[in-house]
């Protein structure tokens, strides 16, 4: 859990800076933790667009009560544990028009050096929005945001032999549908 | 590569090495999707909307309760006045004394058959605290004088 804590510190010293100064701190906030909550909400949302209305709603909520994050034992996860909630209740307000969404709606970052990668990228995130949504958060926290599976299951509330096993689920579906890159990667 | 592949963690278990090279992949497409462009200036627009949005219904739901109570309190006084002006009432209706003061007042000589009268008129006025009542018993008392007179 140690290496969670220097940027959990940082998640409640912005919150802080946000009580002193108010909503102009919250940029702050932002820069630290947007990319990684928008992230964790797209996987969830399966839309982009969504998952930026999730997590300025979220953020929003911060700004005008910043003592959310203050108080909180764990600032970060508990921001995660929020995202996460508002992502679901998105996700099951617009269920039904998942299978219409494929990567289109993504907004994404390509460094030079990186052209080559995108269809391994795409791949990623294709195969990501092909899990369950359970499977794929618990393989977002742990792969992406480097948590372990207790650090999971505080973030979703459950046991955390539920969210191995969640894991091993998707590592077998992920497996099976990204096994040929893996295998071109191994190669090369 | 993601630190707690590597760390001991009991829930975790061993990985094979086809799942390692597998999660390897995926932490490679972490920073693929990024937020849009305008999503950080919207993010905080909105923040700044809400705080100000928050404050004025703060500041209404302020002048409401003042309202409120400024119209409380006026109902409150005027209840307190009309009990204090019956209270005088009763107590100036108890007071012989000050009726007979009164009537020294007008300068006129009250016969003592009058007086008792009076005296038996102002006792059952004592529970009725009116004004009016008030009045026209001191109006009768006054005619009474006269025609005693006469």
């Amino acid at each position: 859990m140690s290496h969670q804590q220097p940027f959990t510190e940082s998640v409640r010293q912005a919150a802080e800076r946000i009580a002193e100064s108010g909503v102009p701190a919250l940029s702050g906030l932002y820069d630290l933790t947007a990319p990684r909550l928008v992230r964790l909400a797209t996987a969830i949302t399966r839309n982009q667009h969504d998952a930026e209305d999730v997590v300025q709603g979220v953020l929003v909520r911060i700004a005008l009560d910043p003592e959310l994050l203050i108080g909180a034992v764990e600032p970060w996860a508990y921001l995660l544990r929020m995202v996460r909630n508002e992502a679901l209740v998105v996700l099951r307000r617009r269920r039904p028009l998942l299978s219409l969404t494929p990567l289109m709606d993504l907004f994404t970052q390509r460094r030079v050096d990186q052209e080559e990668q995108e269809d391994t990228y795409r791949a990623v995130w294709l195969a990501l929005r092909r899990l369950p949504t359970e499977q794929s958060e618990v393989v977002v926290l742990k792969i992406w945001e480097e948590m372990t599976f207790l650090q999971i299951a505080e973030v979703l509330e459950v046991a955390p032999a539920t969210v191995a096993s969640r894991y091993r689920y998707a590592l077998a579906k992920l497996a099976r549908r990204l096994g040929s890159i893996v295998r071109e990667e191994q190669d090369a | 590569m993601p630190n707690n592949l590597d760390r001991d963690d009991s829930s975790e278990g061993k990985f094979d090495p086809a799942h390692r090279d597998l999660e390897q992949l995926i932490f490679s497409a972490r920073d693929y999707v990024v937020p849009t462009e305008d999503h950080r200036p919207r993010t905080i627009e909105a923040a700044r909307e809400a705080w100000w949005e928050r404050r004025h219904v703060r500041h209404v739901g302020l002048a409401a309760l003042t309202c409120a109570a400024t119209w409380l309190m006026s109902l409150s006084l005027v209840d307190l006045g009309n009990v204090l002006r019956e209270h005088l009432m009763s107590r100036s209706a108890q007071s012989p004394v000050l009726f007979l003061q009164q009537h020294q007042g007008s300068h006129r000589s009250i016969s003592d058959w009058d007086l008792v009268q009076a005296m038996d008129r102002w006792g059952a006025l004592g529970s009725q605290r009116g004004e009016h009542e008030y009045r026209d018993f001191a109006a009768d008392g006054q005619r009474a004088g006269s025609s005693s007179h006469e």
